[in-house]
């Protein structure tokens, strides 16, 4: 089991926002595969996929905001 | 760090765009250094995936006057107008070689238009709560970047010369703001390339590159 987390963002930004889903639970995923968009007030980027295998739970739901460090997906 | 510095002159957003993406491409690769591209579009609205569709306050002006409406843009913010006087500044920066701090590169190329608008006797400043740059409560330059494997696109667009009234058919971020422009705030039109040459003045000395390298041409000819 992995766990995908929200990485530090840097100076200034400590959350950000489930923007999209490139993936629903059950898919497959790889590892590196874009796996959700999350946004901030003045920019959006994805979070890969940190491990191959089922995405098994999405943590945070579209509109939810994650802390950085939190975490996002359980890839199993 | 190395910055190369392209002039793409009026170009369309959406040849901008693959433009963008060539050199992101470039610079996974290792081909290329980071870039930043100066250009002006045609009239173009953009949105982004969560634009709120009432933030289009007349589409039949859209429709009428043959402005592009591009959806879905992989930027941060919300709708906007760009148009011919406004001048974009698109940053293809490798974060990854820059701490992945996105924070610091923010607030860097906030820093660097606030500087080049000081250069020409404007007073402007970022606000913690809404993006941009503003002059007390008209925003002057809106910002909105999309980061893919730590490489950033899309970046900003100052208003130098840009004709504010194509900010009145939509609700410009998705806010009631006023728009404003160099050109209004100093009573004249300015040229462009003083602007440019500003910006990269500036951008050398905040950014602190190794070396930067210019080219003032229409093409990016190393692509």
């Amino acid at each position: 089991m992995a766990e995908v987390i929200l990485p530090e963002l840097g100076e200034g930004i400590d959350k950000a926002t489930v923007s999209y889903w490139h993936f629903e639970v059950g898919q497959p995923v790889k590892e590196g595969d874009d796996l959700v968009e999350m946004a901030t007030d003045k920019a959006v980027f994805n979070v890969p996929s940190t491990a191959t295998g089922i995405l098994k739970q999405k943590v945070a739901q579209d509109g939810d905001e994650v802390k950085v460090r939190g975490v996002l997906a359980i890839i199993e | 760090m190395k910055i190369s510095v392209a002039d793409l002159g009026k170009i369309s957003f959406q040849e901008a765009f693959l433009k963008q993406m060539d050199i992101k491409d470039q610079i996974i690769k290792g081909n290329a250094d980071n870039t930043l591209v100066f250009c002006e579009h045609p009239r173009t609205i953009t949105s982004t995936r969560h634009t709120d569709t009432g933030n289009i306050l007349d589409y039949r002006f859209i429709l009428d006057n043959d402005i592009d409406y591009i959806m879905g843009v992989n930027r941060g913010g919300d709708i906007t107008y760009h148009g011919p006087g406004q001048l974009m500044g698109y940053m293809i920066f490798d974060l990854r070689k820059l701490g992945r701090d996105l924070g610091l590169f923010l607030r860097n190329m906030e820093n660097s238009i606030i500087k080049t608008l000081a250069a020409f006797n404007i007073q402007a400043r970022s606000k913690t709560s809404f993006r941009g740059v503003w002059i007390e409560d008209k925003k002057i330059a809106s910002i909105g970047i999309g980061v893919d494997k730590w490489i950033t696109m899309h970046g900003f667009g100052l208003n130098v010369n840009t004709d504010l009234k194509f900010f009145e058919i939509i609700k410009p971020c998705g806010l009631d703001i006023r728009m404003t422009s160099m050109k209004e705030e100093l009573h004249r039109s300015l040229d462009l390339g003083l602007v440019k040459n500003e910006f990269i003045r500036v951008l050398n000395d905040i950014f602190n590159p190794v070396s930067l390298s210019l080219e003032v041409t229409t093409e990016l000819q190393k692509l």
